[in-house]
C-alpha cells in the first residue's frame, strides 16, 4: 500500500449503496463510483480523491489524480437527475453523489442541486 | 493518440458492432461527440470488453488489448489516466475469472499498470510483470 495511515483506511459502502438505487443508470453509476476492492475510505472515487489531494500521493499514478473521472461523473449524474424519472429516494442518492465528489474536488458542497 | 479522439479511435476498430456502442451510449444517456471520456470507457469499451471476454472472441479481444497497449504506452499522460482508472480498475474489480481471462491478453506496460492498481486495491499483483 501507498499509505501506512490506517485513518484512510474505511469500509466499503458499495453494496449499501447499490442495495439502496433502483434506477439502473444510477446503479451502473454507483457500480463505478465504488469499485468492490477500494479500502480508502468508503471506498468511493470521492475519498480516492480526497486522499490523493490532501497527501498528494497520486493514487492514478497518470494524469491528475482521478480529477478527471470525478469532474465527469459530476456531469453524468447530473443528467440522470435531469433526464430520468428518479423516485425521491433515487434523487436524494444523486444528489448526496454529486455533491459528494464536487467536494472532493474542492468544490463548495453546499451548491444548490 | 489525442485524448478527445479515444473513445471515437477504439469504436473505429469494430465497425461491425457499432449497434452494441449505440445502446450502451443510449444506457449512459451519452451524447454525440462527447467529451465524458472517462464516462465512455467505463460505460461503453469496459462492457463491450467484458462481452467480448465472456464470449470468448479471441481476434476481437487481441485488438481491443492491442489498443490498451498502446493507450499505456502514450505520451499523454491523460490518455494514461483512463486506461489506468476508467479501464484497468474496473477490469481487475469488477469479475475475479474475467480478470485472469484477461491477463493473457495484456501487453507488458498495460501489466505494469494493473500492478499499480494492485497497490491502491485489495487485489493480486501479476507477478510476472515484475521479471
Amino acid at each position: 500500500m501507498p499509505f501506512k495511515d490506517s485513518r484512510w483506511l474505511g469500509v466499503n459502502r458499495r453494496e449499501k449503496m447499490l442495495a439502496k438505487a433502483k434506477n439502473p443508470k444510477l446503479l451502473n453509476a454507483i457500480s463505478q463510483l465504488y469499485r468492490p476492492n477500494s479500502i480508502i475510505g468508503d471506498g468511493s472515487t470521492a475519498s480516492v480523491l480526497k486522499f490523493e489531494r490532501e497527501t498528494g500521493i497520486g493514487l492514478a499514478s497518470h494524469g491528475r489524480f482521478h480529477y478527471d473521472k470525478a469532474i465527469q461523473r459530476v456531469i453524468s449524474l447530473s443528467r440522470i437527475l435531469k433526464k430520468e424519472k428518479l423516485s425521491d429516494s433515487d434523487k436524494k442518492i444523486t444528489r448526496y453523489l454529486i455533491k459528494k465528489l464536487i467536494k472532493a474536488l474542492g468544490g463548495n458542497n453546499k451548491c444548490n442541486i | 493518440m489525442q485524448y478527445l479522439k479515444l473513445y471515437e479511435d477504439f469504436k473505429n476498430l469494430f465497425p461491425e458492432d457499432a449497434s452494441e456502442f449505440k445502446k450502451y451510449e443510449e444506457d449512459s444517456l451519452l451524447e454525440k461527440n462527447d467529451n465524458l471520456i472517462h464516462v465512455c470507457f467505463e460505460d461503453c469499451v469496459n462492457k463491450y470488453v467484458f462481452h467480448l471476454l465472456k464470449q470468448n472472441c479471441t481476434k476481437k479481444i487481441k485488438i481491443a488489448f492491442a489498443f490498451f497497449e498502446k493507450m499505456a504506452n502514450d505520451i499523454d499522460s491523460k490518455v494514461q489516466n483512463v486506461l489506468q482508472v476508467a479501464v484497468l480498475e474496473d477490469l481487475a474489480t469488477h469479475d475475479k475469472e474475467m480478470f485472469k481471462k484477461s491477463i493473457q491478453y495484456m501487453g507488458p506496460m498495460t501489466k505494469k499498470f494493473v500492478n499499480q492498481i494492485a497497490s491502491y486495491m485489495n487485489i493480486e499483483p501479476i507477478y510476472e510483470a515484475y521479471h
